[in-house]
């Protein structure tokens, strides 16, 4: 075997493509590795739950979240809605320029809104409501602990100091608005690395201020 | 259009409202994320050790872990990929502690020759997937931890290189001479 290998490399694909014995070897190598990317999950012979219940702390699982104070969550508000507030400019630029160089494509008259805008109707023969549906779709999830995170919020609205959640609805209707621009040119530009990676910045500012504020302190 | 990102997310039956309800202190949030993933984590867990009883052990001892580090998941990825990795690390971490009393040998790339393969003996029984999972059970340590790590749980060399503290390179010879020693197994 150890002479073998010496005189035969299976892992090289111009070698096996003149030797017959390392393209079975190779084959018998993918088929081991295909059988075991499909082994069947295991389960555990017994519930595992009632050891790990006994273990488990009883206080608040996420320290860092109870340690948001009420000056730290108006600076991440500040920060997240001057970073918004500054980038959003920039998205506004690119949507109006995407806009004026879009090529001439015939308005889908379907879609008001968007021929209202000069939107292309196709851009590398996808609509771009196909590619907003696909970014819609990986934004789900976001959206879901978003929600989570409002509704945590607003079970403890009244325990929290109405200047702070003045300060925060303000932040977030920033945010918000970033979002809606952010979406609107990506409709116009689906192609656009930068818009998407700002869709996303919004989206994080947004969900880092909602956590930030929904586990802040009673009080404050 | 491929965006470039990873939304935060979870499993479809892992509600992220348990995610946000167990980081806040919920038991039965997290008791739910536990019945969605403990069979995942035990998987790769008694795949790893090749010992279920000690796998049961590291299953629990991840399951703690998560809930004494569910303040630092910040959604970048899956809960589940989250939790896997970090059930790998338990892993990992307790079998460096073995690897200095029993196996000190094992970590690394540098011996891959220990074995040789004319040492391996093809196992009595037929039927692939029973014995592909006898064969990996007998896999020397390091060449277990890297084929089940690549080619069972489908991690890239780049991550477990990473988790290893090899190279890429290293982790691919390593990949190659885990898949031969089974394929003598099986043969």
């Amino acid at each position: 075997m150890t002479e073998y290998r010496d005189t035969h490399d299976v892992t090289d694909e111009r070698h096996r493509a003149d030797c017959a014995e390392c393209t079975t070897v190779w084959a018998e190598l993918e088929q081991i590795s295909a059988a075991a990317a499909a082994l069947p999950v295991l389960t555990p012979s017994r519930d595992l739950w009632a050891g790990i219940d006994a273990r488990l702390d009883t206080r608040v699982a996420a320290p860092l979240p109870t340690r948001w104070s009420r000056s730290t969550m108006l600076r991440v508000a500040l920060a997240a809605s001057m970073l918004i507030a500054v980038t959003s400019g920039i998205t506004w630029q690119l949507a109006t320029s995407a806009a004026d160089s879009a090529p001439a494509i015939a308005a889908v008259s379907t879609d008001a809104d968007r021929a209202a805008d000069g939107a292309p109707s196709t851009i590398d023969g996808i609509e771009p409501s196909v590619r907003l549906v696909k970014y819609d779709e990986e934004f789900r999830a976001m959206d879901t602990e978003i929600a989570a995170m409002q509704r945590l919020l607003e079970t403890r609205r009244s325990t929290l100091d109405s200047a702070t959640v003045a300060v925060l609805e303000r932040n977030l209707a920033v945010i918000d608005t970033a979002i809606a621009e952010s979406r609107a040119a990506l409709l116009k530009d689906p192609a656009s690395q930068f818009l998407a990676t700002q869709l996303s910045r919004s989206y994080t500012s947004k969900l880092t201020l909602l956590r930030a504020s929904a586990t802040m302190p009673a009080g404050i | 259009m491929t965006l470039p990102l990873t939304p935060l997310s979870s499993t479809p039956d892992v509600p992220l409202d348990d995610v946000a309800l167990a980081r806040n202190g919920d038991r039965r949030a997290f008791e739910r994320l536990y019945r969605a993933n403990v069979d995942r984590v035990f998987s790769v867990c008694v795949r790893m050790v090749g010992d279920r009883s000690r796998a049961e052990e590291l299953t629990q001892d991840a399951f703690v872990r998560a809930w004494e580090k569910l303040g630092t998941f910040r959604g970048d990825s899956q809960f589940s990929t989250w939790l896997h990795r970090l059930a790998v690390n338990v892993v990992l971490n307790d079998r460096e502690a073995e690897g200095r009393r029993r196996d000190r040998h094992d970590e690394g790339v540098e011996d891959m020759d220990t074995i040789a393969y004319h040492d391996v003996r093809p196992l009595p029984v037929p039927g692939l997937s029973l014995d592909l999972e006898q064969a990996i059970a007998t896999l020397p340590p390091g060449a277990k931890k890297v084929f089940v790590l690549h080619d069972v749980e489908g991690y890239t060399h780049e991550e477990i290189g990473e988790m290893l503290g090899v190279t890429a390179g290293g982790c691919k010879a390593q990949l190659h001479r885990a898949r031969m020693l089974l394929r003598r197994m099986l043969s």
